[in-house]
C-alpha cells in the first residue's frame, strides 16, 4: 500500500507545475457532476405533480427545461473539464520530457551510455505517453465518476437512510462471486502475462532468425515450436477467460440491479406509511442512476498498474545523479596526459574493479598506443581520460590540471573522441561537419571534408553537400558515415585525439580512405589508440600492454617484442590473421609466423 | 465507425455464426436488465393507485418484486454469459489462428521475401497489431453492436406504450449516431497527424539521446536540445489539438442523447396529460430516460479505437497477399554441384543490377568474387541461393535450374556463413545442433573445436549447456560468429558462400575466426565475396564485378597481367593491409 502512495505522489508532483488548471478542471467537473444530477429533481418534480394531479402544460415544461439545462451544463462543463484536464496534461509530459533530457545531458556520459538507447527512448516517449491517461482522464473523471455516485447514494440517505442502505444492498452480494473469481486472479493474471511473454520471444525468435531456420533447413521444426506455442497461448488464456465468465457475469448481474432491494424495501415503507408515492418514485431513479458512473470508475482500476510502472519509470530518470562540474575555466600547460595511480569500478566497489592502480603518462604531440587481450580495460582508459565516468580512486589529468576541475566543454574542446559509432545528425552533411566548430567558414568545411576522404561521395550525391543526412544515411556506407565524423573532428582540431574502435575498419571496401582520414587527423596531436591491429601501431612511441586491468609492460614495438610474452603472442595472432586465406592450408599460416 | 465493424465482422470469418448468436443472447440479457426497471413501473403504478383510490396493494407484492427480480438476474446471468461464452474468446482464437497462418507463409516464401518486407513490419503484425485485434475486437463489437441492440431493446419497450415517445428516442440514436461518424472521420483525419507526430518525437528522442555523446564531446548542447525541444512542443499542441477537434462532437453526442432522454420524458408526460397515456407508463419511462441510452453513451471511446483496429485490419491484409516463389518446385536429389550461370539478368524494380551474366564454378573449387562496393557481387549469390528469381538466363546447380527446387530443397546444399550470425534464445549445444538436428555430442564438440569455439564454451558457466542471450546477447561479435561458423560445420553443405567483410566484425578474433572459417572450407565447392588479397590469390578461379558484369575472370597471376579494374584493386588493398598510424 505505502508504495502506491508513493505513485500516486509522484504523479501529483508531475503535475504541480500545472496546478492551477489542473483544479479548475477537477472544479469544472463537479459542476458537471451536479449539473447531470438536477434531472433527478426535475424529472421527479413532473412525476410529484402527475400524482398530486396538479400538473399543467407549463408547469411540465418548465421542468422539462430545467432538465434539459441541468443536461447542457453537465455536458458544456465535462467539456470544459476535459478540454483544460488535457491541455494540462500534455503540458505536463512536455516538461518531463524536457526535464529528462536535461537529467541526460548532465550525468556523466558513461551512465547514459550503459542503459540501451531503446530503453531510454522508449521511457521518454512511450512511457510519459503512460502518463497521459491518469492525468488527463482519471483525475477529472474519476473524481466525477466517483462524487455522482456518492451524492446520489448521499441523497438517497437523506431522503429515507433505509433506502439509502436497500440502494447499496447489490454491493456485497455482487462481491460473493467477485471475491471467487478474484480469488485466483493474481496468479492466473501472473500466469498469463508470463505465457505471453513466453509466446511473443518465440514469435521474435521465429521471424528474427527465419533466415538462420530456412538457410538450415529447420522451417518445419521450428514452425512447430512457432505454432505450438500459439496455441498453447491461445488455450492458457481461453482457460483463463472460462475461469472469468461465470463469476465475473453473475457479479456485473447483480450489482447493477440496485432495484433488487430498493423495490421491495420501497414497497415495505410505503405500506408501512413512511414513505409517499413520489418520494418511491425519487428513490427508484436515484438508485438506477447511481449505477453507470460506478460501473465507469472501476474501469480506471485496470489500468492503475501501467501507471504505476510508468510513473516509476520516469521517476528513476529523473532522480539520476549528474556529474559535478567545475564553474571556472581550468588554466591548462600543454596537453599532457596523466593517469596517477587510477582505479576504476562502474559499481565503485573496489573489489569488482576494470582498472586497478594505473600509472600512465601520455606527453604533448606522442603516439601511446593500448594494446590487450578483449576485456582487459583498454577502452575504459581512454574513456576515463574523456571523462565518461569519474576514476573511482587516483586522478586523471590534462595540461597538469585534474580532469574534475575543468569544465566539461572546456576538456571538450581539449579531446576528440572518435569510435565506430558515427552518428549524424538529421540535417545536412555540411552542417553535420560543421558542428566541429560552429564559426567555421564554408571553405573550413570543405577543407576539413576534403582532408577526410569525404569530398568524393558527397559530389556523387544529387544535393551534394545539403543533403539531409536522414536522406543520405540510406545511401552511405558505414565507412563514408565514419569518414563525415572524422571530418567534423578534424575540423575540430582539439589537441588531443582518441581512437577507440576507430582504426577496427568493419567497413572492408572502404578501408584505404577510412586510413588516409585518420592519418589527417592524428597530424601532430597527443594521439591514444586503442589498437586491434597491431600493425596499424607498429610506429607508437609508447605501446602500453594492458592485461586484467593492469598494465603488464611498456615500451616501443622492438622492446616490446623481444622481452614481453603477452605481446608476442598478441603480434603472432594478428601476422597471422593478416596472410590468412581461404581454401589455404594450415601450414602456410605456420610458415607466416615462422618467418616474423 | 459500423464500416469498421463490419470489417471486424469479416474479419472473424468462421466464427461468425457464434458471433451473431452471442448477440442474440445480448439481446436477451438485455430484456432481463430492462425487467427490473418496468417491474418498478409497475409497482409504482399501483402503489400510486392505492394512494389516490384505495385499490388494496396485494400483500405478496415486496416478495414478488424480490423474487421477479432475482429471477430476472439468473436470466440475465445465464443470457450474458453465454454472450460470453460464444463472443468473447473469438478475437484470441482468430487471432491464433492468423498468427499460425502468417508463420506458415513465413515458412515457404523466398528469404528474398524479407529483403521487400520489413522484418520489424512483420513482427509487429504477429505480435503487437494481433494483440491489439484479439483484445479490443470483440470488445468492440460488443459496445457498438451490442450497445445498438440495448437501445433499440429499449426503445422497443418504450415504443408499445407511447410510440412518439420511442420515435424522440430514436431519433436522438440517430442524431448521436452523426456525432460518432464525425468522431470517426476526425479520428481518421487526426491519428496519422498524431501518429507522425509520435514517430518524429521518437526520432528526436533517439537522435538526441544517440547524439549526446557527440555533442559533449563538441560542447555543442544547443543544437540538438533545441530540435528535441521543438519535437516536444510541436507534440503537445498537435495533440491538444487534436483533442480539441474532438470536443464538439463528443459534446454534441451526448448532448443528443441528453436531449432525447428530456424529450422521452416530455412526449411521454404530455401524453399521460392528455390522457393518452396510463401513468404506470410515464413512470416506466421517467426511469428508462436516466438508464437507456448508457450503453450508446461509450460508443464514442470505441470510436477511437475502431479506428485503431481499422489501421491494424489494413496492415494485415497487405501481408496476406504474398506469393510463393517456390510453387512447383520440388525436391531434387544432387550428385554433383557444379554452379553455372547461363546469359543471367536480373534487376530490382526498374533498375537491372545483373547484365547477362554467364559463368561456371566447378565443384571443389574456390570461386572469389571481387568488385567495387555496387557492382553486384552480393546479388550475384543472392540469386544462386534463389533469394530471388532472374529476369534472363538460367542459374543451376548440378545441372538442375534453381527454379525446379523447393527452397528447402536447395538450401540444403548451401552453407551461407555470415548471411546471419543470429543465435536463438536457447543453449548452445541447441544453436550448434541446429545445423543437423540429431547430432552426437561427439560431433558437436568436434565442430565446436574445428570453428575455435570449444575453449570460451567451456568457459562459460554452464558450458554447452548456458543459455545464450536473446540474438546471441552475451557473447562478443566475434564470439557468436564462431558458433555460427560451428553451426554451418554440422550442416556440411557442398557448397558454402562467404561474405568475408562482415568476417571483420570482431577484428580482436580475427585470426581465430579465420581459422575457423578454413577448416569449415576443406574439399567444397566455395564462393567468396572476397576482400583480402591472400584469400584471392588463392583463388582457383577470380571473377571481377563492375557495374553489374563480369569484367575480367581468371587466376591472380593471369588477371595481374591485364590492365583493369583488377589491377587497381590490387594496388588498393596492398596499400590498406600494409598501413599504419604515424
Amino acid at each position: 500500500m505505502k508504495k502506491k502512495e508513493g505513485w500516486i505522489q509522484t504523479l501529483l508532483s508531475f503535475a504541480l507545475p500545472c496546478r492551477g488548471k489542473m483544479t479548475v478542471s477537477v472544479l469544472f467537473a463537479i459542476i458537471s457532476v451536479a449539473g447531470g444530477f438536477v434531472p433527478y429533481l426535475g424529472v421527479y418534480q413532473i412525476i410529484r405533480m402527475f400524482i398530486d394531479k396538479n400538473i399543467t402544460t407549463a408547469g411540465l415544461l418548465q421542468w422539462c427545461g430545467v432538465c434539459l439545462s441541468g443536461y447542457a451544463v453537465q455536458v458544456a462543463f465535462y467539456a470544459f473539464s476535459t478540454m483544460l484536464a488535457h491541455i494540462s496534461a500534455y503540458t505536463i509530459l512536455d516538461g518531463l520530457r524536457r526535464k529528462v533530457a536535461d537529467r541526460l545531458m548532465y550525468a556523466s556520459l558513461g551512465t547514459v551510455m550503459s542503459k540501451p538507447i531503446g530503453t531510454l527512448k522508449s521511457t521518454i516517449v512511450d512511457r510519459i505517453e503512460d502518463i497521459e491517461p491518469p492525468l488527463a482522464h482519471m483525475i477529472p473523471e474519476l473524481s466525477s465518476n466517483v462524487l455522482l455516485p456518492v451524492i446520489v447514494a448521499a441523497a438517497l440517505f437523506t431522503l429515507d437512510w433505509r433506502m439509502g442502505l436497500a440502494s447499496l444492498a447489490t454491493v456485497p452480494v455482487a462481491l460473493i462471486p467477485m471475491a471467487v473469481g478474484m480469488k485466483t486472479y493474481n496468479s492466473k493474471y501472473a500466469g498469463y502475462m508470463a505465457a505471453n511473454a513466453n509466446v511473443n520471444s518465440i514469435i521474435v525468435e521465429y521471424v528474427e532468425g527465419i533466415e538462420v531456420v530456412k538457410a538450415f533447413n529447420q522451417a518445419t521444426s521450428s514452425y512447430e515450436k512457432f505454432a505450438g506455442s500459439v496455441r498453447s497461448f491461445r488455450d492458457f488464456t481461453m482457460e483463463w477467460f472460462k475461469a472469468t465468465w461465470a463469476s465475473m457475469n453473475l457479479c456485473l448481474s447483480i450489482l447493477p440491479t440496485t432495484l433488487l432491494a430498493v423495490l421491495p424495501v420501497g414497497i415495505l415503507l410505503y405500506r408501512s406509511g413512511d414513505m409517499a408515492p413520489a418520494k418511491l418514485a425519487l428513490c427508484l431513479m436515484l438508485a438506477l442512476g447511481i449505477v453507470g458512473p460506478l460501473v465507469k470508475a472501476t474501469t480506471f482500476i485496470n489500468v492503475c498498474k501501467s501507471m504505476e510502472y510508468a510513473v516509476q519509470d520516469t521517476r528513476e530518470l529523473l532522480d539520476m545523479e549528474e556529474l559535478p562540474e567545475a564553474k571556472h575555466p581550468a588554466q591548462l600547460h600543454g596537453s599532457n596526459i596523466i593517469l596517477k595511480d587510477v582505479s576504476f569500478s562502474y559499481t565503485g566497489k573496489t573489489q569488482e574493479g576494470v582498472l586497478h592502480h594505473i600509472d600512465l603518462e601520455m606527453l604533448s604531440g606522442t603516439f601511446t598506443a593500448l594494446v590487450g587481450p578483449s576485456g582487459c580495460g583498454k577502452s575504459t582508459v581512454a574513456r576515463l581520460i574523456a571523462r565518461f565516468w569519474d576514476v573511482t580512486e587516483g586522478a586523471v589529468s590534462i595540461g597538469g590540471v585534474d580532469v574534475r576541475d575543468i569544465p566539461l566543454k572546456q576538456l571538450a574542446n581539449q579531446v576528440s573522441f572518435v569510435t565506430q559509432d558515427n552518428f549524424l545528425f538529421e540535417c545536412s552533411l555540411k552542417e553535420n561537419i560543421r558542428l566541429g566548430k560552429p564559426a567555421a567558414t564554408d571553405e573550413e568545411v570543405f577543407a576539413a571534408a576534403r582532408a577526410a576522404q569525404c569530398e568524393e561521395f558527397i559530389s556523387r550525391l544529387e544535393r551534394g553537400w545539403d543533403t539531409p543526412a536522414g536522406d543520405a544515411g540510406k545511401q552511405l556506407s558505414g565507412g563514408e558515415r565514419q569518414r563525415i565524423a572524422i571530418a567534423r573532428a578534424i575540423l575540430k582540431d582539439s589537441p588531443i585525439v582518441i581512437l577507440d574502435e576507430a582504426t577496427a575498419f568493419t567497413d572492408l571496401e572502404n578501408e584505404d580512405k577510412i586510413q588516409q582520414s585518420i592519418l589527417a587527423l592524428s597530424k601532430g596531436k597527443t594521439l591514444l589508440v586503442i589498437a586491434h591491429r597491431l600493425s596499424t601501431i607498429q610506429n607508437a612511441d609508447q605501446i602500453v600492454v594492458l592485461q586484467k586491468g593492469e598494465i603488464v609492460d611498456r615500451g616501443v614495438q622492438k622492446e616490446l617484442l623481444s622481452r614481453c610474452p603477452l605481446y608476442q603472442k598478441l603480434w603472432q595472432a594478428h601476422v597471422g590473421s593478416k596472410h590468412w586465406a581461404v581454401g589455404a592450408e594450415a601450414i602456410k599460416i605456420k610458415e607466416e609466423q615462422a618467418y616474423v | 465507425m459500423f464500416k469498421s465493424v463490419k470489417r471486424i465482422l469479416d474479419w472473424v470469418g468462421p466464427y461468425k455464426k457464434r458471433l451473431y448468436l452471442g448477440c442474440v443472447c445480448s439481446f436477451f440479457s438485455v430484456w432481463c436488465a430492462a425487467g427490473p426497471v418496468m417491474l418498478a413501473a409497475w409497482t409504482l403504478g399501483l402503489i400510486i393507485d392505492n394512494a389516490q383510490g384505495g385499490v388494496p396493494l396485494p400483500p405478496s407484492l415486496p416478495w414478488v418484486c424480490l423474487c421477479g427480480i432475482v429471477g430476472l438476474i439468473l436470466l440475465r446471468f445465464f443470457f450474458s454469459y453465454w454472450k460470453n461464452r460464444l463472443q468473447e474468446s473469438i478475437g484470441t482464437e482468430r487471432a491464433a489462428e492468423q498468427r499460425i497462418d502468417i508463420g506458415d507463409t513465413l515458412k515457404r516464401v523466398s528469404l528474398g521475401y524479407f529483403a521487400k518486407n520489413n522484418i520489424g513490419d512483420i513482427l509487429s503484425a504477429l505480435t503487437t497489431e494481433l494483440s491489439t485485434l484479439e483484445l479490443q475486437s470483440m470488445k468492440m463489437v460488443d459496445a457498438v453492436v451490442n450497445g445498438y441492440v440495448q437501445v433499440v431493446v429499449i426503445i422497443l419497450c418504450v415504443g408499445m406504450f407511447c410510440p412518439p415517445a420511442a420515435l424522440a428516442a430514436l431519433i436522438g440514436v440517430l442524431l448521436s449516431a452523426f456525432a460518432l461518424q464525425g468522431i470517426s472521420r476526425q479520428s481518421a483525419h487526426t491519428a496519422p497527424v498524431a501518429h507522425k507526430a509520435q514517430e518524429d518525437l521518437s526520432g528526436a528522442a533517439i537522435e538526441y539521446i544517440h547524439g549526446l555523446s557527440v555533442v559533449k564531446s563538441f560542447g555543442q548542447e544547443g543544437v540538438s536540445v533545441e530540435r528535441f525541444c521543438s519535437a516536444c512542443r510541436d507534440n503537445k499542441e498537435i495533440r491538444i489539438i487534436n483533442e480539441f477537434g474532438f470536443v464538439p462532437w463528443n459534446c454534441l453526442h451526448l448532448f443528443f442523447l441528453r436531449t432525447a432522454s428530456v424529450g422521452l420524458v416530455m412526449i411521454a408526460a404530455w401524453q399521460a396529460l392528455a390522457g393518452a397515456l396510463d401513468l404506470p407508463f410515464l413512470l416506466m419511462a421517467a426511469l428508462f430516460s436516466f438508464t437507456i441510452f448508457g450503453s450508446v453513451e461509450s460508443i464514442n471511446d470505441a470510436a477511437h479505437i475502431l479506428s485503431v483496429t481499422d489501421s491494424v485490419l489494413g496492415r494485415l491484409a497487405e501481408l496476406d497477399e504474398t506469393s510463393f516463389i517456390d510453387q512447383g518446385g520440388r525436391d531434387v536429389p544432387l550428385d554433383c554441384w557444379d554452379v553455372s550461370f547461363d546469359h543471367v539478368s536480373f534487376s530490382y524494380g526498374k533498375r537491372e543490377v545483373i547484365h547477362d551474366t554467364s559463368f561456371f564454378i566447378p565443384q571443389n573449387t574456390t570461386t572469389a568474387i571481387v568488385g567495387p562496393s555496387g557492382s553486384g557481387k552480393s546479388t550475384l549469390c543472392s540469386l544462386l541461393t534463389r533469394f530471388y528469381d532472374v529476369n534472363a538466363g538460367v542459374v543451376t546447380v548440378g545441372s538442375h535450374d534453381v527454379r525446379e527446387f523447393t527452397c528447402d530443397s536447395l538450401l540444403r546444399n548451401i552453407s551461407m556463413v555470415f548471411q546471419n550470425v543470429y543465435l536463438f534464445r536457447d543453449t548452445v549445444r541447441n544453436n550448434i545442433c541446429f545445423g543437423l538436428p540429431g547430432a552426437t555430442e561427439e560431433e558437436i564438440i568436434a565442430a565446436a573445436k574445428a570453428a575455435r569455439c570449444h575453449e570460451f564454451i567451456m568457459a562459460l558457466p554452464d558450458g554447452y549447456d548456458t543459455v545464450v542471450g536473446e540474438g546471441g546477447g552475451t557473447l562478443s561479435g566475434g564470439e557468436k560468429q564462431r558458433i555460427s561458423i560451428a553451426r554451418a560445420m554440422l550442416k556440411d553443405a557442398p557448397i558454402i558462400i562467404l561474405d568475408e567483410a562482415t568476417a571483420s566484425v570482431d577484428p580482436e578474433n580475427e585470426h581465430e575466426i579465420q581459422q575457423a572459417i578454413s577448416a569449415l572450407v576443406h574439399g567444397k565447392t566455395i564462393i567468396t565475396i572476397a576482400h583480402r588479397l591472400a584469400t584471392i590469390e588463392q583463388a582457383d578461379q577470380i571473377l571481377v564485378m563492375d557495374n553489374g558484369r563480369i569484367v575480367q575472370q581468371g587466376t591472380h597471376q593471369e588477371l595481374l597481367q591485364q590492365t583493369g579494374v583488377y589491377q587497381k584493386f590490387v594496388q588498393i588493398r596492398q596499400q590498406a593491409e600494409g598501413w599504419k598510424l604515424a
